[in-house]
């Protein structure tokens, strides 16, 4: 076994929620609102790719308990089609890391560290990913606990100031051209959602795996939740505006002002974001570096750590030239392969491999 | 000139510094790992030599929207319906 660490169902969603909600709630709303307008808030709650990830993952957790999808995918596709697809996975893997690393880089820099380079910034926080991901899975999910109180905290520290101010006017008319403009929105939201195909890759560590289905469930139901109230305040406040702006909830979080003593609570906002962004770029590292090991038959992943840390730093440069194309690949080639990556390819090795043990069935009944 | 030696030598820099780390810990590691860690390291410096050399070089965006070009242009004529 490549890892030894066990960690326990909870962790495991709690691990997800911050390998999801942080980089949606940051990016998404003033993509949403080009498609869905006064509907943005109701676009979360169709996370169709969400449930079919999780269920994808759980299902190959029942047909080969123990391995993740790469390795599973080796015994559905034979050794050679199993490497090739283990490739995929793995650079997508990578690609998506260095996105990420690279929307940290670029809000950090862009909202608060304006005279520092984006190098700097990205390069520190991949350094100190590096160091949690060689320490094992166990201080990942040791820190998704520490940090769920806080982010939770956070967030409504960020959200009940803002009651008053709200404008419930705004979100009228509620679906005024029917569903179709809440269900377009939510395209970008499926790339998000997708990502819950990571889970495939925590539970062979989960020390009770049957608990896992609970706590995928709560924590689809917690990030919708979180989702849905920050673009429902993001909406009620800045109304039309909100798709005028790269992060409209940065732009929320500037408006507190409470009685003229709590101002400038955007620093709260850096924090959870901080804080997030640190959890999900451990998790993305951590799924490509033990994937990595394992695709390469290593005996451990922690040697090599830093290289593929070093390649995930460069990906982060190589991703796009500037944060507009950044957004603008977020909004579109993003969503569609990683949706043919997460979901539909696997989905398809699923019911391959499903279709071949009913056929076994029917052969030894025979 | 000068700006593209001095990243180059940032590159060479972070990567003798890396090494140096795990310089420690090299003769617990299998051959195997030797191997694949010589390999990544040896990937990682030339993608970073090329992208000092050429920041613009296409990357796998570029290829993703190559590869998903139909589907993004369907998407894109419909926010040019939504907005106007």
């Amino acid at each position: 076994m490549i890892e030894k660490g066990k960690i326990s169902a909870p962790q495991i969603g709690k691990i997800i929620y911050l390998a999801i909600t942080p980089t949606a709630i940051l990016s998404t709303p003033a993509i949403t609102y080009q498609y869905a307008k006064q509907d943005l808030w109701i676009s979360p709650m169709w996370a169709f790719s969400g449930l079919i990830a999780i269920g994808i993952a759980l299902g190959f957790q029942t047909l080969f308990p123990g391995e993740n999808l790469v390795q599973s995918s080796e015994r559905i596709l034979g050794r050679m089609l199993g490497k090739v697809f283990g490739l995929v996975i793995l650079l997508y893997y990578l690609y998506l890391s260095g996105i990420i690393v690279r929307e940290y880089g670029e809000f950090v820099v862009g909202a608060f560290l304006v005279q520092t380079p984006l190098l700097v910034v990205s390069g520190s926080m991949v350094l100190v990913c590096a160091i949690v991901v060689r320490s094992g899975v166990e201080i990942i999910a040791r820190f998704a606990d520490v940090f769920i109180p806080v982010f939770a905290l956070l967030f409504l520290l960020l959200i009940i100031p803002l009651l008053p101010d709200l404008h419930i006017l705004k979100m009228l008319p509620i679906m005024g051209e029917g569903i179709g403009p809440s269900l377009s929105g939510s395209v970008v939201l499926q790339a998000w959602f997708s990502e819950f195909l990571t889970v495939s890759f925590l539970i062979p560590f989960a020390n009770r795996a049957e608990k896992v289905k609970k706590s995928m469930a709560i924590t689809l139901l917690a990030v919708i939740v979180t989702l849905v109230s920050s673009n429902l305040v993001t909406l009620l406040l800045l109304g039309d505006l909100t798709g005028n702006y790269t992060y409209p909830f940065l732009i929320v979080a500037r408006y507190i002002n409470l009685a003229d003593f709590f101002t400038h609570l955007e620093s709260l906002f850096m924090a959870i974001w901080v804080l997030g962004a640190f959890v999900k770029i451990c998790v993305f590292f951590y799924v490509t570096a033990m994937g990595a090991a394992q695709w390469m038959s290593l005996r451990e992943y922690k040697p090599i750590v830093f290289p593929v840390g070093f390649l995930l730093l460069l990906m982060s440069v190589w991703v796009a030239p500037n944060l507009q194309e950044l957004t603008h690949a977020l909004s579109t080639s993003i969503i569609f392969s990683a949706l043919t990556v997460l979901v539909c390819i696997p989905a398809a090795l699923l019911g391959v491999a499903w279709i071949r043990k009913q056929w076994k069935k029917k052969n030894m009944q025979d | 000139m000068i700006l593209i030696w001095g990243k180059l030598l940032g590159v060479a820099a972070v990567l003798t510094l890396m090494v140096l780390h795990d310089w420690r810990s090299m003769p617990s590691y299998t051959k195997r790992e030797k191997t694949a860690y010589c390999a990544l390291t040896g990937l990682g410096a030339i993608l970073a030599i090329l992208l000092v050399i050429d920041p613009q070089m296409p990357g796998p965006t570029q290829w993703l929207d190559v590869i998903y070009k139909p589907l993004v242009d369907l998407m894109e004529k419909f926010t040019v319906r939504r907005n106007g």
